[in-house]
């Protein structure tokens, strides 16, 4: 993202290591969500602990991409597209490190999990957890483009997410009406549900700080919902 | 005070202006608004200071400076050949890089530009004017005790502030600033930029400067000169938030040359 | 070669430049002090002269008085009689010869010092008193020892005869050494003991006086005209390259020009201040308008611009604040070239000021001397007395430079407004 070009060096240099590291941070961020996703699906067990235990690495990112960002600001008093891009990279990196937090959280519920899911609620589960996933990645690839099209079609498909999202309720709450005994089993299928969607949200954030960094304007208008379903 | 069609206090249209050969603008078209801090930024030797020095005519005194083009005041001609400059320059106040009070007292010093115009020609009219102008230039407080010390004897933030306030004593309009806190340390600078802030209620202000973040803390609106041409004019806000030329950006992102 | 050697070689070259430096600092001082150590050894004897003490009888008889003696017939009355009578007593002569001798021992001037002490004491009539009278050139050398008095006769000024009169009165106590202010009141004189510089001092004055007038207020105009009106363009270039050239060009040719134009056109009186004055004055010019535009141009341009920028015209800006800023500068400058005014010689030869002037001038009409041309005059004298004569006058002309130096030094002190 950084243009070379800054009259010091050390500035320019400054800004590369805060892109690197951010992208860094951007690639931990999806490989904790695929492995989230992948310990719902097929119920493994046995990668929870390497998942909660791989997140402290992003926090730790986030830590030196604030640290980088300060001192930055107080070095350089950026202008213009520097003060766009340390901004928007600050919330990025918060951004990334609560999809990391919510992919922690998913991956935390598989433990009580029973083996025997109904298939549709698997199926359903996976298309919510897909398409986020992709999400992730595009605005990954959006951001190391420098693309605004692509920021805005992300942002766009917040909507998508939303549906699965209820489809996927829908499922869980068939699942509970089958038996009262899925009662516990069911609020965690729900926390799950949720905190896919909530990933979701932190994406089209990462969308705004991208299209803002890019425009130097904020995406007007409302943004895009399915049916509401508050937390 | 009326309010309609006075948002525009100066306004010059295709200002170009020649150092023997050299041509240092070219066709300035600038707009500035009425009791507002207008910024002017951009490299050494932009033509920035040359601009402001156009408002009040300064230029006259260098003998190779031609200026061709116009400047309006309130709608009215500045380079007209019957305009007096020295009403032009006792209602546009000029403050410059390094402070340079005269070498008497301070009083003297504010005293000075009313004594010219025959304005306080009663000993406590002047008394009156002198008290004034350094109270709305932040200083009277700290030199009130001593006003028959010569002005030079001051720090050097003083004595800008004591610049300033021989610009006001004549009740100026519109005061020019170039480069004021260029030699002054930050706390004097800081002084002088409140006091900067407190001016532009009743005062249309055009600030030279080198320092972005100045700009950017003191003015309404900023204009970015590059090579004797304007650049780009807008709200200092959009300018160093998202600059819409590129130039712009560059030179306030420090990715110049 | 290496680094130390290299460095060892930088700091010689230092040290050698110091010596240099130091050496020929001092073999200035040391010039300086013997040409003052010279004319001040000469010519400090200069400032005392030697008298005579002797009895006069007032006889009124004498004096031929015709009428009631009063303060106007004494200053009418032929003393000549009754000074010689009385001088004459000192000493008995035998013949002529000898009396003239015992008259030469005393200045020419003897009876009019005679008459002056009566006119002043006018109760002495008829009687006897002793009046100090001024004695001879040769006497007063004898006295301050400057003639040897181991030289044969004829090569002596002094006769034998004379030399013990002056024994004699050396014994009973009469001769006596009383500060010279003939030196200071009296006009040129043939006779050294008499000669004084009161005369060129007043023709300097008013030279320099009208030197100052003239010059100054042309010089100031036109500096300020030059440095802060005129347009910069070839002429004023032109004007700027001919003002160098003319500080530099030889003061003698100034007299030529005082001569040509000043005497032989437009008629001015030879030999006066006046003319001297405007001479000098021309001469001046330009070495005034140097100093003054360069203070003028000392003066920095942020104080033009802040008096502009407050709505001051051009002319107030100029003199509120430039002008008096420059004036140390420009004070000193003066007085600098006043004081080479002072003491230029050359240009007033040629118009005339090297007569022979004997009255004190009490205008700039008046023939007159001037300090540096009676130094000139002085020392193609053969008497001894001149000699010490010149001397003084070096060494108060080079007071008055040296107090004009100061003055200039001290106003651009005193008056020196510090700017950042």
């Amino acid at each position: 993202m950084s243009d070379t070009g800054h009259t010091v060096k050390s500035y320019a240099e400054e800004m590369q290591s805060l892109n690197d590291d951010l992208v860094k941070m951007g690639s931990l961020t999806e490989s904790q969500l695929a492995d989230a996703m992948e310990a719902v699906i097929k119920l493994d067990k046995e990668s929870v602990d390497k998942i909660v235990k791989n997140d402290s690495k992003i926090n730790a990112l986030r830590s030196a991409i604030d640290n980088q960002i300060t001192t930055v600001l107080v070095k350089r008093a950026p202008m213009a597209v520097d003060l766009r891009i340390t901004i928007s990279t600050m919330k990025i990196s918060h951004d990334l490190e609560r999809i990391g937090d919510l992919a922690k959280s998913v991956a935390k519920k598989v433990t009580p999990l029973p083996i025997d899911l109904p298939d549709e609620l698997v199926n359903s589960l996976r298309r919510l957890g897909d398409l986020v996933q992709k999400q992730l990645k595009d605005v990954l690839d959006a951001y190391l483009n420098n693309s605004k099209e692509k920021a805005v079609e992300i942002w766009r498909k917040d909507e998508q997410v939303d549906d699965l999202t209820n489809l996927a309720m829908n499922e869980v709450a068939n699942y509970l009406q089958k038996d009262k005994k899925n009662l516990e089993v069911a609020t965690h299928l729900l926390f799950v549900t949720k905190n896919i969607e909530r990933a979701g949200d932190h994406i089209t954030n990462i969308a705004e700080s991208l299209y803002y960094l890019i425009e130097g304007e904020y995406l007007e208008g409302a943004r895009p919902k399915g049916k509401p379903l508050d937390s | 005070m009326e309010l309609n069609n006075s948002k525009i206090k100066i306004k010059s249209k295709n200002l170009n202006v020649y150092y023997g050969n050299k041509q240092a603008l070219h066709n300035i078209n600038l707009e500035i608004n009425n009791k507002e801090v207008t910024a002017l930024i951009g490299p050494s030797g932009c033509g920035k200071s040359t601009f402001i020095r156009c408002i009040n005519r300064m230029n006259d005194t260098i003998d190779i400076c031609k200026v061709d083009g116009s400047i309006e005041i309130d709608g009215k001609e500045v380079n007209d050949k019957n305009v007096d400059v020295v009403t032009l320059r006792e209602k546009i106040g000029m403050v410059f890089q390094k402070p340079n009070p005269f070498p008497k007292s301070i009083y003297d010093n504010i005293a000075y530009g009313p004594t010219i115009h025959g304005i306080g020609e009663k000993k406590d009219e002047m008394d009156k004017i002198v008290e004034t102008s350094l109270k709305k230039a932040a200083l009277w407080d700290e030199v009130k005790d001593r006003l028959n010390e010569p002005g030079t004897g001051l720090s050097g933030g003083q004595q800008q502030r004591l610049c300033i306030a021989r610009a006001l004593s004549v009740n100026p309009e519109v005061i020019l600033m170039d480069e004021p806190c260029s030699a002054l340390d930050p706390i004097a600078t800081a002084k002088i930029e409140e006091l900067i802030d407190d001016l532009k209620k009743s005062y249309t202000i055009v600030i030279v400067t080198h320092s972005m973040a100045q700009a950017v803390r003191v003015s309404q609106k900023t204009g970015f000169f590059h090579l004797g041409k304007i650049i780009e004019v807008d709200t200092t806000e959009k300018i160093f938030k998202n600059p819409a030329n590129k130039m712009t950006q560059d030179y306030i992102t420090g990715r110049f040359g | 070669m290496t680094k130390e050697e290299r460095l060892k070689k930088r700091h010689n070259a230092e040290k050698r430049f110091r010596f240099y430096g130091l050496l020929s600092v001092s073999l200035a001082v040391i010039f300086v002090l013997v040409l003052i150590q010279n004319i001040v050894s000469k010519g400090s004897s200069a400032f005392s002269r030697t008298t005579i003490a002797t009895d006069i009888s007032f006889n009124a008889d004498l004096l031929e008085i015709e009428g009631p003696i009063t303060k106007k017939s004494l200053e009418e009355a032929e003393f000549y009689d009754l000074a010689v009578e009385s001088i004459l007593k000192i000493y008995p002569s035998k013949d002529s010869k000898e009396e003239r001798q015992v008259l030469r021992l005393f200045s020419p001037d003897y009876e009019y010092e005679i008459k002056r002490y009566l006119i002043k004491n006018p109760d002495k009539i008829n009687q006897v008193a002793s009046v100090e009278l001024t004695s001879s050139d040769d006497v007063d050398q004898l006295n301050k020892g400057n003639f040897p008095r181991d030289l044969p006769e004829d090569r002596r000024r002094v006769s034998n005869f004379q030399l013990n009169i002056y024994d004699n009165l050396v014994e009973d106590g009469k001769i006596g050494k009383k500060f010279n202010d003939y030196f200071f009141s009296k006009g040129d004189s043939r006779d050294p003991e008499l000669a004084g510089i009161g005369g060129s001092l007043m023709g300097s004055f008013f030279t320099i006086t009208i030197c100052l007038i003239l010059s100054f207020p042309i010089a100031i105009m036109a500096s300020i005209y030059l440095e802060e009106f005129a347009p910069k363009n070839r002429i004023t270039d032109f004007i700027e390259i001919n003002i160098n050239n003319l500080a530099a060009v030889p003061s003698i040719v100034y007299g030529l020009l005082g001569l040509g134009i000043l005497l032989s056109v437009m008629d001015f009186p030879r030999s006066t201040p006046l003319v001297a004055g405007i001479t000098l004055s021309l001469m001046t010019l330009p070495r005034i308008i140097i100093p003054c535009r360069a203070s003028l141009k000392a003066v920095p341009p942020s104080i033009r611009e802040a008096a502009l920028s407050v709505g001051a015209s051009k002319f107030q800006t100029v003199f509120h604040h430039v002008v008096p800023l420059a004036m140390p500068g420009t004070l000193s400058g003066t007085i600098i070239g006043l004081a080479q005014a002072l003491g230029e010689t050359a240009p007033l030869i040629l118009i005339g000021m090297v007569a022979f002037v004997v009255d004190i001038p009490g205008t700039p009409v008046d023939p007159s001397a001037s300090l540096p041309v009676q130094v000139y005059l002085w020392s193609e004298q053969a008497e001894r007395g001149f000699v010490e004569k010149t001397s003084a006058t070096i060494m108060m002309l080079l007071g008055f430079l040296i107090v004009m130096n100061f003055i200039a030094v001290y106003l651009r002190q005193k008056f020196e407004k510090k700017w950042n």
